[in-house]
């Protein structure tokens, strides 16, 4: 069995900024902020304890990441420290060799090189495969031994067949998207998980999670969180998406450092959502309408 | 005199607004100018309608006039967010402990007739009643604006300020009228009670109690329905006739005339009903409206569209006395629709485009010819199919006739719309895609030199291909594009003298306006241009029918057949038909699809309405059809989905969203609130399809 990577010193003071993580040993160092908005908690804790993959469903910047590393503290183990987490980001080119593993040439021979999955799946923890439906589909079927009652990895180059650890879980995610079905996962593979939609907030929730996240008062993060909730309805307009709470956090921050509100919800906003110029007014005259001055 | 130049037209800021409504009431709406000279009283705001002001130039600052709009929309959108229609009998108000309300109406009550509608009816003056209530709810509305919208509150202030400057004088008003006047005054923020005759000092102090109480922001319509029958109270108790007496200033404004028990209140409810006797005209008590605010309309009802003329009176017919005349007849008699210019044909009405009539059959059919087939009809109350239930007649359109030529619209929207040819240009097919594990190639694919590596070195005999070769992406895909033709499609565009281009393209079909057709056609044809660019195959099929047993699948350009002269003198010869049983039609259009070697297929269903036959669902009873038309469409385009044809449907109905929401999830839609973003909204679909497509491999 070949271990992960060395983990290498930066190179150069300029350097020293960042730091290196294995993916299998990255873990949340402290209680992320998440506010429930329903029984997610209680949904995704009944899953883990069962062992059963999870599936997150819902627009982008809602909250689904937030809400996994969240998990992953509420979950720790006896020595108090969170799951592992590894994250793979699914994109069209992503292979099953990109998740399982490789071999690689060293010296004159060859080794084997586990895929995050891999690791994953024999150190436990929570494999998070972030927007799943972006991969191809040959692809994510290399997870469905996983899936079932087997919870097995095959490594077909290796001729071997590795168990998961006891505390391994897999959890996916995607944006379903403007009403399309163009981009879905197969029936084979949306059928192994549990499902647990994700939607924007209610007002009052999204203003206090704006207010936290960004540092603004209550007040103005509920204007916000008005302002995002009346621009999501636009989406028959020709919105495909209406402001994400990260986006509504974004211009809580930028208010934050003394960009005024108007201009703030603009790029944060309606520059971010829109590029039709009709739709962005309305969207302004929705933002001054709401906003105190 | 406001400054005119500082005037803003509704024209030039309708697509705005619209998208601000939209925004803050969750509703669709159009918004539709009356004139000047018009009286605005004479248009009632419904449902999916809002009535306001051609041209807005009460103030000097041109920002001050367009806020006028605002504050207007906005408190529209407050009788949704807040509920205005909403009331509900049995719950309690929050302000007002006595409850004057019965708890029983005991009153005769037709099955669909809401809350409101029966209160309305125990009232003896029911149109002063209906409009004190409006009054009443404005004022609870305005407060909530003020508290949910404070970037609109100066707006707000300046709107009120501006109409209050414009109300009529009390000085020669009857007592009734004079606190019904006052009630709208101080709706509109007046502080200062005027100087009034000592019989009316304690209805007004009374009034401006019980209006206090709607000012909360947790005040419901419950509590506007108890405000009304205080205020109605207050001012049926006050003599018709004015009586010659000095005014006096009242002594005290504001303070609080004791318990709400103690009131002056009418507490036998039902009132009689009303016989009208000559010169009851004096007992009137007219309110001059408010004009930023609107007409309530026969929004208060359970309708939710405009009913076929005098459907409503005879709907609200139960054991009615003789003389007695209901509200909503009363406001039947107001114009729904104050749009200007001839008028259009009702919905699936016959006209010269056609001359098939409409025979009831029974049981099931057979296919009479080749070009006949037969579909079954799915029955969602029944939850079985009726088989053998429709027959298509499957027919190419004519040749014969004059129209639009596909290159003079492309000419047009090339000249008007400026990112048409960016957007014609991005259809070819793009980029390039690795192609991996190759005998040969451009360049090197390591995993498969990786694994070829490891193969020698453990003995056995590797794989050739080991090289990347970006090949141009081939696209194999077929789009059907069917076309409702119903008789809908006739109607002129409402809102496209408004257009700026609207000039241009009326010309490309001789005529100074549009009619659906006509921009349907230009849709069509920028569709064909645009396909011929991309070299994709595509169908196109047009589709009515009358009944089950003759549904009209007109064949425009078939699948497989190469683009001619023919097709195009086809496209300009699309006319209206008769109904829309899209369900079959898709149908149809699946079988077609379905037999194309195409790897991917689409079927693009284009609609200006929702699905309607003359047999389609009327045997289940009064109102039935609406749903199950829209479930064996629904149907109908899961079952192409299940042979590999990926629907979708586009919608030119501003009240699509209410019938199209039980497809979200399953099938893709979109709604238009304009027949006139159909061209650029179909290219731009294609577009997006194709780009799917390409990129999910």
């Amino acid at each position: 069995m070949t271990g992960p990577e060395t983990i290498t010193e930066p190179a150069t003071a300029e350097d020293a900024g960042s730091a290196d993580h294995t993916v299998e040993e990255y873990r949340v160092r402290q209680q992320p902020y998440y506010l429930p908005v329903g029984d997610e908690v209680d949904i995704f804790t009944a899953a883990w304890e069962e062992r059963l993959p999870v599936l997150l469903r819902g627009p982008t910047g809602c909250g689904k990441t937030r809400f996994l590393e969240y998990m992953t503290w509420v979950l720790r183990g006896d020595d108090q420290s969170a799951l592992a987490l590894t994250t793979i980001s699914c994109h069209e080119d992503l292979t099953a060799s990109d998740l399982v593993g490789r071999y690689l040439l060293t010296g004159g021979g060859t080794s084997w090189l586990d895929g995050p999955l891999t690791r994953a799946v024999r150190r436990g923890g929570i494999c998070y495969l972030d927007e799943v439906v972006e991969a191809r589909k040959d692809t994510i079927v290399a997870i469905h031994p996983l899936t079932d009652y087997r919870r097995q990895l095959p490594i077909a180059k290796r001729d071997t067949i590795i168990d998961a650890h006891e505390d391994f879980l897999l959890a996916v995610s995607y944006n379903p998207g403007y009403q399309s079905a163009f981009k879905d996962l197969k029936p084979s593979t949306r059928q192994r998980f549990v499902a647990i939609e994700f939607s924007h907030p209610g007002e009052d929730v999204e203003a206090r999670i704006i207010s936290h996240e960004s540092g603004i008062d209550l007040e103005l993060a509920t204007s916000l969180a008005r302002i995002g909730s009346r621009v999501r309805h636009i989406d028959d307009h020709g919105l495909k998406e209406g402001p994400s709470t990260r986006l509504l956090v974004y211009a809580g921050r930028l208010i934050r450092r003394g960009v005024p509100s108007q201009r703030a919800c603009e790029v944060a906003i309606t520059h971010a959502v829109t590029d039709d110029p009709v739709i962005q007014q309305g969207i302004d005259e929705v933002v001054t309408a709401i906003l105190d001055g | 005199m406001a400054d005119t130049t500082a005037g803003v037209s509704l024209a030039s800021l309708r697509p705005r607004l619209e998208v601000y409504y939209t925004a803050i009431s969750a509703r669709r709406t159009h918004l539709i100018e009356y004139g000047d000279d018009d009286d605005p009283a004479q248009f009632a705001d419904s449902h999916t309608t809002i009535h306001l002001p051609s041209q807005v130039s009460l103030f000097p600052q041109r920002r001050h006039n367009e806020e006028w709009y605002k504050v207007a929309l906005t408190h529209r959108a407050g009788h949704y967010e807040r509920g205005s229609f909403s009331f509900c009998w049995s719950r309690q108000a929050h302000h007002f402990a006595d409850r004057l309300l019965p708890d029983d109406p005991t009153l005769d009550r037709h099955p669909a007739e809401t809350d409101l509608e029966v209160v309305f009816q125990m009232f003896t003056y029911r149109s002063l009643a209906m409009d004190l209530f409006t009054v009443l709810e404005a004022v609870r509305l305005d407060e909530w604006t003020r508290h949910r919208y404070p970037g609109l509150r100066g707006a707000l202030t300046r709107v009120q300020s501006q109409e209050l400057s414009v109300r009529p004088s009390i000085t020669s008003l009857s007592p009734r009228n004079v606190i019904a006047e006052l009630l709208v005054r101080q709706s509109l923020g007046e502080r200062v009670l005027p100087r009034l005759a000592p019989g009316l000092h304690q209805p007004a102090r009374w009034q401006r109690t019980v209006v206090s109480r709607l000012c909360s922001p947790s005040s419901t319509v419950e509590d506007t329905v108890e405000a009304t029958l205080r205020v109605y109270s207050l001012i049926v108790g006050l003599p018709a006739l004015s009586a010659k007496r000095a005014p006096s200033a009242l002594t005290v404004n504001h303070s609080p005339l004791g318990n709400d028990k103690e009131g002056p209140w009418i507490r036998d409810w039902p009132q009689a009903a009303r016989v009208s006797l000559e010169g009851d005209a004096v007992l009137e008590v007219p309110i001059t409206p408010v004009r930023y605010r609107g007409g309530m309309g026969l929004r208060y009802s359970s309708y939710r569209g405009t009913p076929p003329p005098g459907r409503a009176e005879i709907y609200r017919m139960t054991a009615a006395k003789a003389g007695e005349t209901s509200p909503a007849a009363e406001l039947l008699a107001v114009r729904e629709d104050g749009v200007a210019g001839p008028p259009e044909p009702l919905p699936h009405e016959h006209h010269e485009y056609g001359t098939v009539h409409f025979h009831p059959v029974n049981g099931p059919l057979s296919p009479r010819s080749g070009r006949e087939a037969v579909y079954p009809e799915w029955d969602h109350l029944e939850q079985r199919y009726l088989q053998r239930w429709c027959r298509v007649r499957e027919r190419v359109l004519s040749t014969q006739g004059s129209g639009v030529s596909i290159e003079d619209v492309v000419r047009t929207y090339q000249a008007v719309v400026p990112q048409l040819s960016s957007l014609l240009g991005r259809l070819l097919p793009e980029g390039l895609r690795p192609v991996r594990r190759l005998p040969d190639g451009d360049e090197i694919d390591f995993e498969a030199a990786l694994d070829a590596l490891v193969d020698l070195r453990t003995g056995i005999a590797p794989q050739e291909g080991v090289y990347i070769r970006r090949d141009r992406v081939a696209r194999d895909i077929g789009f059907g594009f069917l076309i409702d033709l119903s008789s809908s499609t006739a109607e002129r565009l409402v809102s496209d003298g408004d257009h700026v281009n609207a000039p241009a393209l009326a010309r490309l079909h001789g005529r100074p306006y549009r009619r659906i057709i006509d921009v349907i056609k230009e849709a069509v044809a920028l569709l064909v241009a645009a396909s011929e660019i991309a070299g994709d195959a595509y169908g196109l099929y047009g589709f009515s029918g009358t009944g089950r047993d003759h549904v009209d699948f007109v064949v425009i350009k078939e699948l497989e057949e190469q683009f001619s002269h023919d097709v195009g003198d086809r496209i300009a010869n699309m006319r209206p038909l008769h109904t829309t049983r899209m369900g079959t039609a898709v149908r149809h259009a699946t079988v077609k699809l379905a037999a194309g070697r195409m790897h991917t297929k689409f079927l693009v269903v284009v609609s200006d309405g929702r699905p309607f036959d003359l047999d389609y669902g009327q045997r289940h009873g009064d109102g039935a059809e609406v749903e199950y038309a829209m479930q064996d469409t629904r149907q109908a385009m899961l079952e192409a989905r299940g042979v590999g044809v990926h629907p979708c449907l586009l919608t030119v109905d501003e009240r699509g969203q209410d019938y199209l929401r039980d497809l979200r999830g399953e099938i893709d839609y979109e709604v238009l609130a304009r027949a006139e973003q159909l061209p650029m909204a179909m290219l731009g679909l294609y577009h997006d399809m194709l780009r799917v497509s390409t990129a999910g491999g």
